[in-house]
């Protein structure tokens, strides 16, 4: 199955190749005169897609290239609150761009003023997942786009009401047509979501301090250099079983699919059935997946404060003192490989190992993707 | 040869075991079933070279199959055997043949015949209810594990597929022929070798047929080894009985 | 190699002197072992040379979990069938000795005493004879027969226990009939659904009752093969997981073109734990497992008609997930009598 992923470099060529190729044929298809010249004519993505230090991305979306009428009506249908009950409450209400499309509140609050039980996450560099949210319950991004929308706690409204509201905007339906050449009586959300998943999917951030230090443009200092030894270093802080290695993922995050969900030793319960939050199992039903969570990009960590799948870490300190003496070896289904320190509590650093490795992750925030045009709000 | 040498204690047990039967009834005698494998005319050593009858470089590695329900046909009734032998190149010297050694009833016989392979229901045993050296046990490496039965042919070894290459033959490309499963359970077909004896009380007896390799490939029906190289019969079944039907007609009478 | 060769040499001198017209004197005694079965469940049919006795139970769990079976003694058969998993394994092809793969997903094990044969193309009719499989499959084991017997008979306890089991040496006899008393033994049927099942209505929520509702329905017919108290006729069907399978199935047993890309159908049983699944392992979770059976599969010519589009909603995938879910027996997963 492997060889089907194809980067999205490579989609968008083979795009831009097949149109290429067919453009003069497919002229008189591309005007509809009942549409007042709209033209279905889409240009491919030119954004940033796969920076040159990650490796291939493992995600196949389904027949739905990245083009840029596409990825900006994705971007509008982001920020815009007309998806919600009482159009009040957009996708970027609880992914806000400057926390790298994260929420600095533990749980974010829905239209009702109802607040969540899991911590919003980071949007970006979502091209190595194949399971989406803390407990995998989306298998692709244009299933997670649609999910938000018709939870009672978050933006609480049906896709049938969407589809209405787009169809009757003044700028929506020609957007679509020029997106997906649909005709606004064929809208349909798999339309809204295909736009959504080409946005996210344009959520490339890979031009941190630490980038820059491979492409030879920076230098890390001391005490980061210090910092990315121990986070590989198995006697170290032992990071790198989990968060990428630095060196042949540089993504850092798991980009193994079949080990994309762990416990980390955060609680526990006698049992697994006493986990609060069963994660990972809630969805697959296994009780050897209860407790386990979504391991995390260790990316723009600067912006993206609390922590855990239950913001229970306010700041990065705390985090590290978890992992370096506060494991609970006793959890259920705790990560065997990764823990391995979890019969001592965790990796015991000195106060200036946890300094130093703070100085690292912290090299791996992108500024540029926070205050980046292309992400930012359309309407303003 | 590793069977061999591991089992030679195994096979002083079987020896062992069976002199305490009873001693062979009056009347009766050794008589022998001797295969010789052949490439033409010359003996087949496992692990030598030989141009084959279209100049074909090939080394064969393994030859074992089974030989079952032999019957001595006579006008007086035929005599059955019912023991199986495996016949296995590996257990022999070089240019010694593969032998076959019962007690039969003495007197004139009309002629000679077997079957390669095993029944249905010497087929369905279970390998791990037999002592090693038994033709059934698990020492024999003919059971298929992964299905139900045993193998009833297994030809092995190298070839080129290129005329009258000089050799050494390539290692590159393997022959493998694992042939099993009921309907490719055969009966030999001897024509010509199948003739009339006489064996005399009190006297040894041995029956010599020439199996040749040449015909296993070029039979009924030729088989081009660059074509069809490798078959565990499920996975090739048109291969296998292909390989079936020239291999039970490879069998022709010694030369005096 | 030589001094294996001398050891194995005097082991069968042993045996001689052993085998001399003496009885064995019966210093300890097996016991017959009472295997006790789920309510609902019939009869378990045993091999009358194999019938279960503590000594045999316990050799075949020793052997079940000796590495010594496998040709460098780096994996034993518990270390692709975890009792955490249903004995099934985490990956979707498990890695045999140096870390080889085949091309099957380890199946979970229990309750095999009522199956008709073994593995996806059914080709082995026995669990005896199954045990021969792994220890000598290339990307499993790699160990030829006689040689695992030869190295594990060197192991006191195991010739020990083999006489009083037994009655006999060490052999390939004791091996595969010990193993498969064992695995006699693994048997599972108390999970929340056998409660509702066995008159307490209320284990069920009404999420999984509906779900069981939907189940049993001709419109999903998942009970047309999922069928009987294990969930399963044991039939080899299509299930349109590809249009194209690297590997013909069952009619790689039977070489016949009808039986291509069938696939024995594996018991619902625990199915929450066994994860990933299908017999290449290649669907991840059991709520992708219900979509790919909610969209009708790909248009295998062998597929089964029952496979087609469903048109499940939401709510009648989480219902039937959560009857599912119900078939899950924690029991099984943490009886000490199954662990090393």
């Amino acid at each position: 199955m492997k060889t089907t992923f194809i980067s999205i470099i490579l989609l968008s060529s083979l795009l831009a190749i097949s149109f290429a190729g067919c453009k003069k044929d497919e002229d008189d298809k591309k005007k509809d005169p009942n549409h007042l010249g709209w033209v279905y004519d889409p240009t491919p993505y030119t954004g940033p897609t796969v920076p040159r230090n990650f490796p291939q991305p493992t995600y196949a979306a389904n027949n739905n290239p990245l083009t840029e009428e596409g990825v900006l009506l994705g971007r509008m249908l982001f920020y815009d609150p007309i998806l919600s009950g009482d159009s009040t409450l957009a996708c970027a209400g609880c992914h806000k761009q400057e926390n790298a499309f994260t929420d600095t509140r533990t749980f974010s609050i829905g239209i009702d003023g109802i607040a969540g039980r899991r911590q919003s996450m980071p949007l970006f560099n979502l091209m190595y997942s194949s399971k989406f949210f803390w407990d995998g319950r989306a298998a692709n991004l244009a299933e997670l786009a649609l999910m938000p929308v018709e939870d009672p706690i978050e933006m609480h409204e049906t896709w049938p009401n969407n589809i209405a509201k787009l169809q009757a905007h003044p700028d929506y339906p020609k957007r679509f047509y020029e997106a997906f050449g649909v005709e606004p009586n064929d809208l349909t959300k798999e339309y809204a979501a295909k736009a959504l998943e080409q946005f996210l999917l344009s959520l490339v951030s890979g031009n941190s301090k630490f980038d820059k230090a491979v492409r030879g443009t920076d230098e890390l200092t001391a005490a980061e250099e210090r910092g990315f030894i121990l986070f590989n270093d198995q006697l170290g802080a032992d990071c790198f079983h989990c968060h990428g290695d630095g060196s042949a993922n540089q993504v850092f995050q798991e980009i193994n699919a079949i080990r994309q969900f762990r416990n980390n030793g955060l609680d526990a319960p006698a049992t697994p059935a006493g986990f609060a939050d069963k994660g990972f199992g809630e969805f697959t039903g296994n009780i050897n997946d209860y407790g386990k969570f979504k391991v995390p990009s260790l990316r723009n960590l600067k912006f993206t404060a609390p922590y855990m799948h239950d913001g229970r870490f306010a700041t990065l300190e705390e985090v590290i003192d978890h992992y370096s003496t506060g494991v609970k070896a006793a959890s259920p289904n705790i990560d065997a490989g990764g823990m391995e320190y979890a019969f001592q509590g965790g990796v015991q650093l000195t106060a200036q190992e946890k300094a130093d490795l703070i100085a690292f992750l912290l090299s791996l925030s992108d500024d540029d993707f926070v205050t980046d045009p292309r992400f930012s709000d359309p309407f303003k | 040869m590793r069977y061999l040498r591991l089992f030679i204690p195994a096979l002083l047990l079987v020896v062992m075991s069976s002199s305490c039967e009873k001693d062979p009834e009056i009347g009766t005698t050794t008589f022998t079933l001797a295969v010789h494998p052949k490439i033409a005319s010359q003996d087949l050593v496992l692990g030598q070279e030989y141009l084959d009858q279209e100049s074909y470089r090939l080394m064969p590695s393994t030859l074992r199959f089974y030989v079952s329900h032999v019957t001595l046909t006579s006008a007086n009734g035929d005599t059955e055997i019912r023991d199986i032998a495996l016949l296995d190149m590996e257990q022999v010297e070089a240019g010694e043949p593969l032998t076959f050694e019962v007690e039969v009833p003495a007197g004139d016989y009309t002629g000679i015949s077997f079957w390669v392979g095993l029944d249905s229901l010497q087929n369905a045993s279970d390998p791990a209810t037999f002592v090693n050296g038994h033709p059934l046990s698990l020492s024999t490496g003919t059971f298929w594990t992964w299905n139900t039965g045993y193998r009833f042919v297994m030809l092995e070894g190298y070839y080129d597929d290129v005329q009258n290459t000089p050799g050494p033959v390539s290692t590159s490309r393997f022959f493998n022929y694992h042939t099993g499963t009921a309907p490719l359970y055969k009966q030999a077909e001897l024509g010509a070798a199948n003739v009339a004896f006489t064996i005399a009380e009190g006297e040894r007896f041995t029956y010599n047929l020439d199996l040749d390799v040449n015909k296993m490939f070029y039979g009924l029906e030729n088989i081009d080894r660059a074509q069809g190289a490798v078959t565990h019969t499920t996975s090739n079944y048109a291969l296998a009985q292909k390989f079936t039907e020239n291999f039970v007609r490879a069998f022709s009478l010694s030369a005096p | 190699m030589i001094k294996g060769k001398v050891i194995f040499g005097s082991i069968l001198f042993l045996v001689l002197f052993s085998t001399s017209c003496k009885p064995v004197e019966d210093d300890l005694l097996d016991r017959p072992y009472n295997l006790v079965l789920p309510a609902g469940f019939p009869t378990m049919s045993i091999p009358a040379d194999n019938q279960l006795t503590e000594v045999r139970i316990e050799l075949g769990k020793m052997l079940f979990f000796d590495k010594a079976l496998s040709r460098d003694s780096s994996v034993s058969c518990g270390s692709c069938h975890l009792q955490s998993h249903a004995f099934s394994d985490v990956v979707n092809i498990s890695s045999g000795i140096e870390g080889r793969k085949g091309m099957r997903n380890s199946p979970p094990l229990f309750n095999l005493g009522y199956h008709p044969y073994f593995f996806f193309d059914g080709g082995v009719p026995t669990l005896e004879l199954q045990v021969l499989a792994p220890v000598q499959d290339v990307n499993e084991m790699d160990h030829e027969f006689p040689f695992a017997v030869q190295r594990l008979a060197q192991n006191p306890a195991y010739q020990k226990m083999a006489q009083i089991a037994y009655k006999r040496d060490f052999d390939a006899f004791v091996l595969t009939r010990a193993i498969g008393a064992f695995e006699r033994t693994l048997v599972s049927g108390n999970s929340t659904y056998d409660k509702y099942n066995n008159g307490n209505s209320s284990a069920l929520n009404e999420s999984a009752k509906r779900g069981l509702a939907l189940f049993t329905s001709e419109r999903l017919s998942c009970s047309g093969c999922h069928s009987g108290f294990n969930f399963t006729d044991y039939s080899f069907q299509n299930n349109g997981l590809y249009l194209q399978y690297p590997d013909s199935g069952r009619m790689r047993v039977t070489t016949l073109p009808e039986d291509r890309d069938k696939f024995k159908v594996p018991s619902l049983r625990n199915i929450a734990l066994t994860a990933p699944y299908m017999h290449d392992g290649s669907i991840a979770t059991l709520p992708e497992v219900v979509e790919h059976y909610n969209n009708g599969g790909a248009a295998n010519p062998n597929k089964d008609p029952r496979i087609k589009p469903l048109t499940l909603t939401s709510q009648e995938k989480s219902d039937l997930l959560e009857f599912l879910y119900s078939l899950t027996d924690n029991d099984f997963i943490t009886n000490p009598d199954y662990a090393p």
